[in-house]
């Protein structure tokens, strides 16, 4: 029991900022606050995802082949771009961006990495964004 | 072994107006204005510069307030702060630096139009976001 409950995580409502704790298995929840139903698994895009919103608690990773094309992209567990992302805006704890991604679209994160090679659009920067408020998740 | 002679500003010294280099040059203390340098320009860690920077290749340790476009690359080191608009072939950015401001990387990023493409609203002050603002 002692070690179910260590494994809870804390996520934060991406619609109404509460935080709250989940199963480390959970994949999805219903946030106590504001009782809308919320995305908290981990997402990986191996192929073409145009949505309007993608949005989770957890953390994004778009693999080589996987290509998003969102007007609003969030993941709190942290966003990492092999693959191609296209986006109005990315809202992130840490976002890494790799030498093979393509990136356009604004970026809001508590931290960015970027490595050479990585194609970078014309994007709005704001690294770190403590409005997220998200930054101590990824420590707990 | 006397080609790689760089330019040293030292951490005591304010500088304000245009300077240009024509080889290596790094910064330890502050500059105001404009730089321009055919080789590599480095911000070391304590350094300010807040001015547009145009080089080969642009390394900030420190803190830059001005757009920045290199032909080569730019690296952030991760106690790296920039507030600015950004244009460059390459860019490295560790974990931990500060960036707020447009970024365009990629080949073509220098080669049809510099800083232009990004449209700063003013000088040393990075353009706002005008995607996903209208309501």
């Amino acid at each position: 029991m002692g070690k179910r409950a260590q494994r809870n995580r804390l996520v934060q409502c991406y619609l109404c900022r509460h935080r709250f704790e989940v199963g480390a298995r959970a994949m999805t929840v219903s946030c106590p606050e504001c009782h809308k139903p919320l995305l908290v698994q981990d997402v990986v895009v191996k192929t073409l995802q145009a949505v309007k919103k993608l949005q989770t608690c957890g953390s994004l990773v778009v693999q080589k082949k996987g290509r998003v094309i969102a007007d609003l992209v969030e993941a709190h567990g942290g966003i990492e771009v092999i693959g191609t992302l296209h986006a109005k805006s990315v809202r992130g704890s840490r976002v890494r961006i790799t030498r093979t991604a393509n990136w356009k679209g604004d970026c809001h994160a508590s931290s960015v990495q970027i490595e050479p090679g990585a194609t970078v659009e014309g994007g709005y920067f704001h690294v770190p964004d403590r409005e997220l408020g998200v930054e101590d998740l990824l420590e707990t | 072994m006397a080609e790689s002679t760089a330019t040293v500003i030292g951490p005591d010294t304010v500088i304000k107006g245009e300077l240009t280099f024509n080889s290596k040059a790094k910064l330890l203390g502050t500059v105001e204005g404009e730089i321009h340098a055919k080789g590599d320009f480095e911000v070391a860690e304590g350094a300010t510069c807040k001015a547009s920077i145009d080089a080969s290749k642009v390394v900030i340790d420190g803190l830059v307030e001005g757009n920045v476009t290199a032909s080569d690359r730019v690296e952030l080191s991760a106690k790296a702060q920039l507030r600015g608009d950004l244009v460059a072939q390459k860019l490295v950015v560790s974990e931990g630096a500060s960036f707020t401001g447009h970024c365009k990387i990629g080949t073509g990023a220098t080669s049809n139009g510099t800083s232009a493409e990004v449209k700063p609203q003013a000088k040393g002050e990075p353009a706002r976001a005008t995607t996903g603002a209208k309501k």
